[in-house]
């Protein structure tokens, strides 16, 4: 469970944050006004909550319990 | 019941939850200073930034980043070494430096939520700012990462640092009943010192100190790519910016973090907690960074007045002998002296703890008027196009203002220790039972 948990964080952060990276970033050369902004609006807003995600990974290792595994016998 | 009443009378360490008059005269003198920053910063949200000495460049003949950008600069560099610490205790299991890590966790959160704050101030219009910064920041900017990394990524990293290396603390202190149990309490989250707990808790802190330190570093250097990338200007342009902005920070950060250490020492007559070594340790690291930034500094002027283009060089001889000259070599002597002070005691392996209070006020004195100096001068004096020069004077506002914001630091800090130990509580390697 909580290794589920944090390695989804740590997914899901770094998918947010490469992919609002690139979502603000504009590609190709710069041919027109358009290339002034991001693609996606609150594309930068994204590279945050995807650092933010990256880092509560380490909140969620630490407080998510181990599974509890049945006594013995 | 008896127990229970003697866990009652039992009181919290290091002054936890305990109201003396002191404290409350110094919570009233900073919530003094905390209304006259939103009186003042309410007078300039409705005025206009009219009632501020800055003014566009040019043809306006001023400087729009005044003195709430020169501290920006400031409190995003004093959090550096707060949280540099915290994470370099872990990393290279420093047990000497243990005692001042949640004070560098705690200066690095306030720093930073200080530094947003001098942005905000800055502004004209900060919720405009704020979601147009969401919205439209360009990852070619540097303004990206020091936004993104710098305000939100690393405030964030460093919550969650403090957040997770106080648990076990809370989890102590949780087990004497009281008006704070509930924050202990909800702080521990389920912590119960298992050897299972503490495992995770030393991977997990291992981890995230190793992801903080780069970032660390990035963050920084993107705050100092905001001048040395700008070639349009005379006096910011230079390679020197970014690892000058991580050094400079780490100088005043480490100054701060004295200062502040010095203060809970005599506060909290926890001298036992903070011995000498402590400050013997942070002296040194100090001393250690002053030289390079003096060195810094050193082959900045050589290269700035050698040869440099036109710009650059009239904007050196205003810095160095013209209108900034008093600001910049008082900024330098203060950086020599605390130097000079810093060595004698290496030297002689016998260290003062005033000395060094001394050395880390100096460098914070350095710090705050070498930030000065790189904002406004290549504003008032560094256009390439043939403008007059101009000037900047702040005005009480912005003074004001700079005040509300320094009380709100301190404030927060005088809370937070009346709510949690500022200083580890259990020793390493006590249990949380005992």
């Amino acid at each position: 469970m909580r290794q589920t948990v944090v390695a989804a964080c740590l997914l899901l952060g770094a998918a947010l944050a490469a992919s609002g990276f690139t979502f603000a970033a504009p590609v190709g050369a710069p041919t027109s006004s358009i290339f002034s902004e991001p693609r996606v609006e609150f594309a930068p807003g994204l590279f945050i909550l995807g650092v933010v995600f990256a880092f509560l990974s380490a909140v969620a290792y630490e407080l998510i319990p181990d599974g509890e595994r049945p006594p013995d016998g | 019941m008896a127990a229970h009443r003697i866990a009652r009378a039992q009181p919290l360490p290091f002054g936890v939850g305990r109201i003396t008059p002191g404290w409350s005269m110094i919570v009233a003198i900073l919530l003094a200073g905390v209304l006259v920053g939103a009186f003042a910063y309410a007078l300039q949200y409705t005025e206009g930034e009219v009632v501020t000495g800055m003014r566009d460049i040019g043809t306006m003949g001023g400087a729009p980043w005044g003195l709430y950008i020169a501290f920006v600069v400031y409190f995003v560099g004093v959090s550096f070494a707060g949280i540099a610490v915290a994470a370099i205790v872990r990393v290279l299991d420093l047990e000497r430096l243990r005692p001042v890590a949640r004070m560098g966790e705690l200066l690095a959160v306030i720093s930073l939520v200080l530094g947003a704050l001098s942005i905000l101030a800055d502004v004209g219009q900060p919720l405009r700012a704020i979601v147009n910064l969401l919205r439209y920041a360009r990852p070619q900017s540097p303004f990206f990462g020091t936004f993104t990394l710098v305000i939100s990524g690393y405030l964030f990293a460093s919550l969650v640092y403090l957040f997770l290396e106080g648990r076990r603390d809370a989890a102590i202190l949780a087990r004497t009943p009281g008006r704070l149990q509930w924050l202990h309490r909800l702080w521990a989250s389920g912590y119960r010192d298992t050897p299972a707990e503490r495992e995770r808790h030393e991977r997990a802190s291992y981890w995230l100190a190793l992801a903080i330190l780069p970032l660390l570093v990035t963050a920084h250097s993107t705050l100092g790519f905001v001048f040395g990338l700008q070639a349009g200007r005379g006096g910011w342009f230079s390679t020197l910016q970014a690892p000058g902005f991580v050094v400079l920070a780490g100088v005043s950060g480490l100054g701060n973090l004295i200062v502040l250490a010095a203060i809970l020492r005599w506060a909290l007559r926890a001298k036992q907690v903070l011995d000498d070594t402590v400050f013997r340790w942070l002296a040194n690291f100090l001393l250690a960074l002053t030289i390079v930034y003096l060195y810094f500094l050193l082959v900045d002027w050589l290269t700035s007045t050698y040869a440099a283009p036109a710009a650059d060089a009239r904007l050196a001889a205003v810095v160095y002998t013209g209108e900034y000259a008093p600001v910049f070599w008082t900024s330098v002597a203060a950086l020599v002296a605390a130097a000079a002070l810093l060595f004698g005691q290496f030297a002689r392996r016998r260290y003062s703890l005033a000395l060094v209070v001394v050395a880390a006020v100096l460098v914070n004195v350095a710090a705050v008027g070498k930030r000065v100096v790189l904002v406004l001068p290549s504003q008032t004096h560094g256009a390439l196009l043939p403008y007059v020069p101009g000037t900047y004077e702040p005005t009480l506002v912005e003074y004001g203002v700079l005040l509300g914001i320094f009380s709100l630091g301190a404030l927060l800090l005088t809370l937070f220790m009346k709510v949690f130990p500022i200083l580890e509580v259990g020793g390493h390697h006590a249990e949380v039972g005992s």
